[in-house]
This record gives C-alpha cells, structure tokens and sequence, in this order.
C-alpha cells in the first residue's frame, strides 16, 4: 500500500504547463522532500494531494482515494486526514492563536464556528495540548498577527496536528523564515512526524537541508521529475545540476 | 556620429494621439460644456444672489426667534428617526452580506449569479430611495415601514458593492488552509473570509448610518414619519420658527451620530495594543481584559440597539407580509410607465441642478481639497480638512430649506444646497487622491529645482487626476440622485413631480420616474466606465 500515488499527472494553466506526466509514489511513513526552483511545479503537485488542484490528466491517489473522482463529502472527509503547512503561514490573523489551532478541527465538527468559546471545551483543551507541543501554549490567547514569523509557522503546524492527520504536506515551510527559526521549524516538523509515524511530503528549494533532512528526494525541474533516489544516495553537486541546471554548478563555483 | 543640433522637420515631437483619448477627450469637454451652459441657463450668478438678499433678511425675521418643541416631543421625533435610520440600514447589511457572497469572484458559487448579484446590486443603487418611498408610501401608508423599506433596499447598492469589493480583496491563504482541512464551504466562509473583511463591513455598516440619517429626514417630506415629517409639516403651515429649529436639531443630531460612529469605528477596527495577554497554565479561556470588555459591550450595545428599533418602529411580521401582498398589487399598476408631459422637461431641470451644483462644488472643491492635502500645503492643511469636514457635516436637507428660503422654490436653490455639500465630499476625494500620490515623484522634481507650484502641477496633480476624474463622476451621479431628493423640498426637477404623484398615487407616473432615473444614472454610470478605462 502506497500513501500517495501519482500517475502520470499533468496540469497546465492557460499555456503553462505546471506538471508534465509527474510518476511516483510516496510510502507511509516515509519523508520526502520535493526539491526545485520556485515555478518547477513543486507547490502545485502539493497541492493536487488534497484536491486543491485538479489533474488534467493522469491519476492522483491519496489514502485509496481517487481523487478525480472525490467531490464533496468525501473531498472534506479525505482532507480532514491531510494536515498542509503553507509558506506563508496563512493563519487568520485577527483570530487569537488557540483559535486558529481550533480551526483544524473544523473538518469534523458540525457547523460554522464564530469566536473560541464556540468551540466544545474537549477541543480547546486538544488545541491547547498541540499548542504545548509546539512550545507557544503562553500565547494561546494572542492575536495570530502578533506572533513572529517562525511562531505563526509552528501555530500552523499545531493546527495540522489538531486535524490528526495521516499525512503532513509542507509547502516551502521556511522559506520566509530567518536561518534560526527555519531549523526550529524544520526539527519540529520531523520530530513530530516520527512520534505520531507520519507520511512527510514537503517541497523545499535547499539542496542540503533536504538532503539533511529527508528519506527520500524527488527533483522537478519545469513540471518533469528528474531525480528520484534515497537521500543517501544522492550525490550534492549531480542533484544541483539535475534540479537548477549548469549554471548553477557554475554559480557555486 | 552625427551631432543632432535641432529636430528634423520629420521628426515629430508630439505624439500623435490615440482615437480612444480623443474621444474621451471629447466627451470630458462635451460634459463640461454641458456643466457650464446648465450653471448659465439656471442664471445662477451674483445678480440673482444679491436679489435674493432681501428674501433672506425677510425669511430671517420670519424665521426668528425658534420656538424648539417640548423636549420630550423632540426625543420622541429623534427616536423614531433613528429607529427607522438603524431598521433600514440592519435590513440593507443583511441582504447586501448573501448578495455580496454570491457577487464576489472568490466565493460565488457560479460566474452566471456572480452578474445577476453584480446586477441586482446595481439596480438597487440606481434607483433612489426616495423614488422607493414614494411608491411605498401608498402601499403601507404613512409610518416606519415603508422609510425602511426604501431606505434598505436603496443602500444595498452601496453596501452591497463595497461589501463584493472587500470579499473580493481578501488574501486567500487563511481560507485555503480552511478548506485544507476539510472544512466545508459555510465553515470555509465564517472562518477563512469573514474575520478578514469584518473591520470594512462594520466601517461601511456605520458611514450607510450616516447617509441613511440625512436622507431619513428627506424621506418624511414623502410622509415618513420622524423629524423630516415634522420639518415638512411645519413649513407646509409656513411654521419657520418651528421648521428651522427643527432643522438646527437634525443638523446636531448628523454631527453627534457622525461622532459616535466614527468612535465606535476606531474602538473596534484599531484596538489599542494592549501588552500581550500570557497564558498561565491551566487556564484555558481567555481572561477579561478591559479590551475584551469593551468589544463584547459594543457587540452587544449593537444587536441591543438594532432590537430596540425594530421593537421602536412598531413592526410586525404581520405587518411586512401584508405591506408585500398590497406591494404586489400595486406594482402593476405602475406597469406601464406613463410619460406625462411635462416630465421629460422635470428629468432635464434635475439634469441642470446635478450639473450646476458639480460645477460649483468641483471649482471650490479643486483648490479647497489642494489645501487640505498634506504634500501640496504641509502648513494649512489641518485647518482646510476641519472645514471640510465641517461643510460635510451639514445635511443637504438643511441646506436645500435654506436656500428654498432665499432664493425662492426651483433649481437655483437646488444647485446652490447641492453645490455647497458637494465641496465637502469632492474636497475630501481631492485631498484624499492628492495625498495618495508617489511621494518620490515629487522629490525628484524637486531635487532638479523646481518650485512648488511646478512640483504641483508637474508631479501631482498628473498622478491624482484619474482618481479625479473618476471620482467626479461618482459624484455626478450622487448629485443626480440628490438633486431628486431636494426636489421634493421645493427646488423643483423630477423630485417634484414625484412628490406630486405620490400624493395622488399615480403609480404609472411613478413608475415612469423610475424608468427615467434609473435610464439616467446607467448612461453616467457607463460613460463613467469608459472614461475610466481611458483616463489611467
């Protein structure tokens, strides 16, 4: 059994062609990381993961569901099994901290919810708990848009945990990030995925963190994979030519 | 190399211009033709001003000393204006949040609602409420309801845009981390949308409270009831004395609302920032902090006043249903439109007071709102916006009364009270645009030794004129809707005759009124469009 499984995806945008027949599988409990420039295709195959994006063509499987065919009801309930981590946080910043770890929780409550005491009491206290792992539990009660960026972004991480998620999908989640909150950031996301045995697929643009970091790489360059090894095995200086082209290996030196 | 000491005959040092800016051009100056011919054929000049001195002293010793109603009469006449004010505007924000969801292009639910909404939002602005209340006001008779009604319906135009505009602004980030997490579309919309646009619901929310109180004295002059009823009903007798007192209290009332909700908007869209609030462990719901308080009393303070009006106007489900059955019995009757004679001439007077009035409001406005702009004159600015926003402060009710006084009934003192607010709206846009443009332009030009003035002309003035020029038009169209409102005290056009109709209750007649303004204001609104793609 495979965690997520494409076949032969392509998207195009207009004329764009976003992904061009992507192919891979990703196992439970694995790490992958997505490596390539920024317009390679990276955040767009995340996004087919949960049906943010539909395919043009080809097959997206994610947890036995087929996602051309998943709408509605089954769509939600497939998300709700999927925590996503974006790279601009995307808290809702006029919301307190709690409350937007609250909202990971929206997918299995019913009705819309406004205000934290909205939320049952069981929830606020998981929320809080998720908070404590992540280190911010002092600033549950702080407007969201008050926090430094690595704070939002570990918020953002409580509130994919708060979804129980099988699967953790990480969008450039330090990119905006200065060096030191980006290792925290990173640390925690790995931490927690062995703790809780989550399926990791994440995009990042730094050959050496993710070398460092993942079980596996999938390159993408212009929408087409290009690599596709265990970390171990890739060798640095061959994945930058493969991923960024030769002037990269120029640029480096 | 070939020294290049003076042009060629061939090389031209104009560009030549394109088809679309001519005629752009064209009709800019066709319009201002027009402005100019109707400012000159109302005789609109100092003659006919200073003729009217004698008119003005006359009135004044009619007029003097007010006698000011008993003050329990006056709280009653400020309730019930305010509770119709508060009901219309809670109607016009319900209808315009669902219109708006279904006309913004992020959450419409399909392209082909998205432009019934779009169009439906339009509709409603461009028929004015008084045109509303007219045709209410045989329907439910005199009373709250039909005030409401017009004034709900009415508002949505704006409210219902601005609300689409806000949605429509929104970053789209929090609401796909929403939906990534499997919440549904009602969810996605409470928790993803909904906390991003509340700071610009709730400021549009208050400043429609602040139109819908101006033209809720308009209003009574149709027979809704309130202060205006009472001010109409007391020059009708030629009451001066109790009118203007009347007048001067509506005017108290427009400045002490403007600054309560101006209030209420900064408490609620700038809270202080207040220390962070720690959690302590164990605790696991937010503590009362003064902050806290004070919203959750504005919260409150708000659904209880909202309440109260409702429970004020005396309305009644029954009552709305049955003021629907009679709706649907009397709109047929105002199909087919009949065009009486004289009401094409009526729409053209209307025509002459919108434009005059923009002639008198955009001449003083230009310099007054240069003036209040902090990069064209850093000292004087600060006085010239209190002025502004002092002209702003006085309904156009009240001006329109005045100058009905002293200039006698017809479009003269219609142009005169609508040119005068106009400068206050006009000369704040002005300001406002002047103040937004690129500052470094200006300091470029600057460095290269150029003077104020040239700075203003070469820098600024360029950079602001397309939010001018756009916002002239906007008020074109203000000025029409208003200058049928001021109809209605006398200054004559379409206003009048609609007050007429409704008296008699020919419903065919009304209806034509609106064909006509509504036909009206969508020629402004798309000539308006055009230019703009134009203008840039």
């Amino acid at each position: 059994m495979t965690a997520i499984r494409f076949e032969k995806v392509t998207k195009h945008f207009g004329d764009t062609v976003a992904l061009d027949d992507v192919s891979f599988n990703v196992d439970p409990g694995e790490t992958v990381v997505l490596l390539g420039l920024s317009g390679s295709g990276k955040s767009t195959l995340l996004r087919h993961v949960d049906g943010l994006h539909k395919a043009n063509a080809g097959n997206v499987v994610t947890l036995d569901t087929d996602l051309n065919r998943a709408r509605g009801t089954r769509l939600r309930q497939l998300r709700r099994r999927i925590g996503f981590v974006f790279q601009q946080f995307h808290l809702v910043g006029s919301l307190s901290v709690l409350e937007n770890v609250c909202t990971g929780e929206l997918g299995r409550l019913r009705g819309p919810r406004l205000g934290l005491m909205t939320y049952p009491k069981k929830v606020r206290l998981e929320a809080l708990g998720h908070l404590e792992r992540v280190g911010l539990a002092k600033k549950a009660f702080q407007r969201a848009d008050t926090l430094s960026g690595g704070e939002q972004q570990r918020v953002a991480v409580a509130r994919a945990l708060m979804q129980r998620p099988e699967i953790l999908l990480a969008d450039e989640p330090v990119a905006s990030l200065d060096p030191e909150s980006s290792g925290q950031v990173m640390r925690l996301i790995r931490d927690i995925a062995g703790e809780q045995h989550l399926t990791v697929l994440c995009s990042l643009h730094q050959v050496e963190l993710a070398l460092s970091w993942a079980d596996r790489i999938v390159g993408l360059r212009s929408g087409n994979v290009v690599l596709d090894e265990k970390a171990g095995n890739v060798d640095h200086h061959r994945a930058a030519t493969e991923i960024y082209g030769r002037g990269a290996l120029a640029a480096s030196g | 190399m070939t020294t290049l000491t003076r042009p060629g005959p061939r090389l031209a040092t104009l560009h030549r211009p394109r088809i679309r800016s001519v005629v752009a051009a064209l009709v800019l100056l066709a319009f201002l033709g027009l402005t100019v011919w109707a400012f000159d054929d109302l005789q609109i000049n100092v003659a006919t001003l200073v003729d009217s001195a004698h008119n003005a002293v006359d009135f004044a010793g009619r007029a003097f000393p007010l006698t000011f109603p008993p003050v329990s009469e006056v709280l009653r006449l400020t309730g019930e204006t305010m509770a119709i004010v508060i009901c219309g505007t809670a109607m016009a924000v319900v209808i315009s949040v669902v219109l708006a969801v279904l006309a913004a292009a992020n959450t419409t639910p399909h392209p082909i609602v998205r432009y019934v909404a779009r169009a439906v939002i339009a509709v409603a602005r461009a028929i004015p409420d008084v045109v509303l209340a007219a045709l209410f006001f045989g329907v439910f008779g005199f009373g709250a309801l039909a005030g409401i009604l017009a004034m709900g319906l009415h508002s949505v135009g704006m409210v219902g845009k601005l609300y689409a505009d806000a949605i429509e602004k929104i970053d789209e980030g929090p609401r796909s981390a929403v939906r990534a997490g499997g919440a549904g579309r009602f969810q996605e919309l409470i928790t993803g949308v909904l906390p991003q646009v509340m700071p610009a619901f709730v400021a549009t929310a208050l400043h429609r409270v602040d139109i819908n109180l101006r033209t809720s004295v308009l209003l009574g002059f149709v027979g809704v009831g309130g202060l205006g009823f009472e001010i109409s009903n007391s020059l009708q007798t030629l009451d001066y004395p109790t009118g203007i007192a009347l007048a001067l209290i509506v005017l108290v009332l427009c400045i002490i609302v403007e600054l309560m909700s101006g209030a209420i908007r900064r408490a609620m869209l700038h809270p202080k920032t207040t220390a962070p609030l720690a959690r302590t462990s164990g605790q696991i719901s937010p503590q009362w902090t003064f902050a806290r308080i004070r919203k959750a009393f504005y919260v409150l303070l708000t659904v209880a006043i909202v309440v109260a009006s409702v429970w004020g106007a005396h309305i009644s489900p029954g009552q709305v249903a049955g003021a629907l059955t009679a709706l649907g019995r009397i709109l047929p009757q105002s199909w087919p439109p009949s065009f009486v004679p004289g009401l094409f001439s009526a729409l053209w007077d209307t025509i002459k007071i919108a434009l005059a009035s923009m002639l008198i409001g955009i001449v003083l406005a230009l310099p007054l709102g240069a003036l209040a702009a902090r990069n064209v004159a850093p000292r004087a600015a600060r006085y010239f916006r209190v002025l502004i926003v002092c002209i702003r402060g006085i309904p156009e009710l009240v001006l329109g009364i005045v100058f009905v006084v002293i200039t006698g009934l017809g479009p003269v003192a219609g142009a005169l009270a609508l040119g005068l607010s106009t400068i206050g709206f006009m000369g704040k846009l002005v300001a406002d645009s002047l103040e937004e443009v690129d500052r470094d332009v200006e300091q470029a030009l600057r460095a290269t030794g150029a003077g104020r003035f040239q700075v203003f002309v070469t820098a600024t003035l360029p950079q602001a004129a397309p939010a001018v020029v756009s916002h002239t038009f906007y008020q074109f169209d203000e000025n029409f809707r208003s200058s049928t409102l001021l109809g209605i005290v006398g200054a004559g056009g379409i206003g009048f005759q609609l007050l007429e109709a409704s008296r008699v209750l020919e419903y065919d007649v009304i209806g034509a009124i609106v064909v006509l303004t509504f036909g009206t204001v969508m020629v402004v609104e798309l000539l308006a469009l055009g230019i703009r793609r134009v203008v840039r």
